[in-house]
């Protein structure tokens, strides 16, 4: 089954649901400087997964199944200025 | 239409076929309101005044540190060993940059109980605040009144952008439905200088367009990293379950 993840085509099995993909991205992206500072400070990344468009909030990612062309994308939550 | 003296000082704009002179005329008949002016607001103020919009308001209640001078490019050492408040400081050396603007400073840390006396009367509210309370804030401000925002914020080299239509599009609490409660997030990060300059011409650029053809609006979320040079443009639905701007439950006013 194909989705993009913030853009990048991916093939993912089908039944995978959104947790799977939220743990798979917070391992890779765990060395970033901004999710470094963010788990040294808050314990977490923050990080928001938005889903075809739509955030989607931490207690729905596992219950979330992925379909077929499904558009994931995460971003960093900023607050400085 | 523009003066004689406004056509010679911005001719470079209205030759802009997205200005043009009777764009520039609405420009210097608009009245922003700029929410915050530390590394974000220095350059958004400056750029409304440099443009000639006609009426520039600088909100903020603090005043210049020296932790503040790699990025608020309004201030200098004197400012800080003069412990000025930003806004008034930042009023001085805008009036000097265009005396054909009506500059505005209010020395005041924005509140759910001066948010109509300090917003009102504008037409486009920028964010540059330091905090998601506040923007929380002029977001639930912005969709009981109905005068659109937008919305910056910076950490690291990265940053984000999202102009906020009440009447059209997702709000700040569709992008952030849980974080409200995060604010331990809020710690200062470190800012790469320039990624606030560059986050605030977006921001600028967007209110500009709410200004002039509200049509031209982005209405994705942009998302920089001048870092590795990336920019993702990420569509952002309005949530039909948003507490704030589709049930129009106001936490932040109503403190």
């Amino acid at each position: 089954m194909k989705i993009t993840v913030s853009g990048k085509p991916q093939e993912i099995a089908p039944g995978t649901r959104l947790i799977a993909l939220v743990n798979q991205l917070e391992a890779r992206v765990k060395n970033d400087p901004m999710i470094v500072s963010l788990i040294q400070k808050t314990g977490r990344s923050h990080l928001l997964y938005i889903l075809n468009g739509t955030v989607v909030k931490a207690e729905d990612h596992p219950t979330i199944e992925m379909q077929e062309g499904d558009d994931l994308r995460y971003v960093h939550p900023f607050f400085g200025g | 239409m523009p003066t004689a003296e406004q056509e010679k000082r911005y001719s470079r704009q209205i030759r802009l076929p997205a200005i043009g002179p009777a764009g520039q005329d609405r420009l210097g008949r608009s009245r922003v309101a700029v929410v915050g002016c530390g590394g974000l607001g220095s350059v958004l103020a400056h750029v409304m005044v440099r443009m000639g919009v006609g009426r520039v308001t600088v909100i903020d209640g603090d005043r210049p540190e020296a932790s503040n001078l790699h990025r608020q490019i309004l201030y200098d050492e004197d400012d800080v060993a003069a412990g000025k408040p930003k806004a008034l400081a930042a009023c001085e050396k805008l009036r000097r940059i265009n005396a054909l603007v009506e500059v505005a400073g209010r020395a005041e840390r924005l509140e759910a109980a001066n948010a109509d006396r300090l917003l009102a009367d504008h037409e486009v509210i920028l964010d540059g605040t330091d905090n998601l309370d506040t923007r929380l804030l002029v977001n639930e401000w912005s969709v009981a009144s109905g005068v659109p925002w937008v919305y910056g914020a910076v950490a690291h080299a990265q940053g984000m952008v999202l102009a906020v239509r009440p009447d059209n599009g997702p709000c700040l609490v569709c992008l952030f439905p849980e974080t409200a409660a995060e604010s331990a997030a809020e710690e200062p990060l470190p800012i790469f200088p320039p990624a606030p300059v560059a986050v605030a011409c977006l921001q600028a650029t967007e209110a500009v367009k709410l200004l002039l053809e509200p049509a031209q609006v982005n209405p994705n979320l942009l998302v920089l990293d001048l870092w590795s040079g990336s920019c993702q443009q990420i569509p952002l639905q309005r949530n039909s379950a948003c507490r704030c701007c589709a049930h129009r439950r106001f936490f932040y006013l109503t403190r």
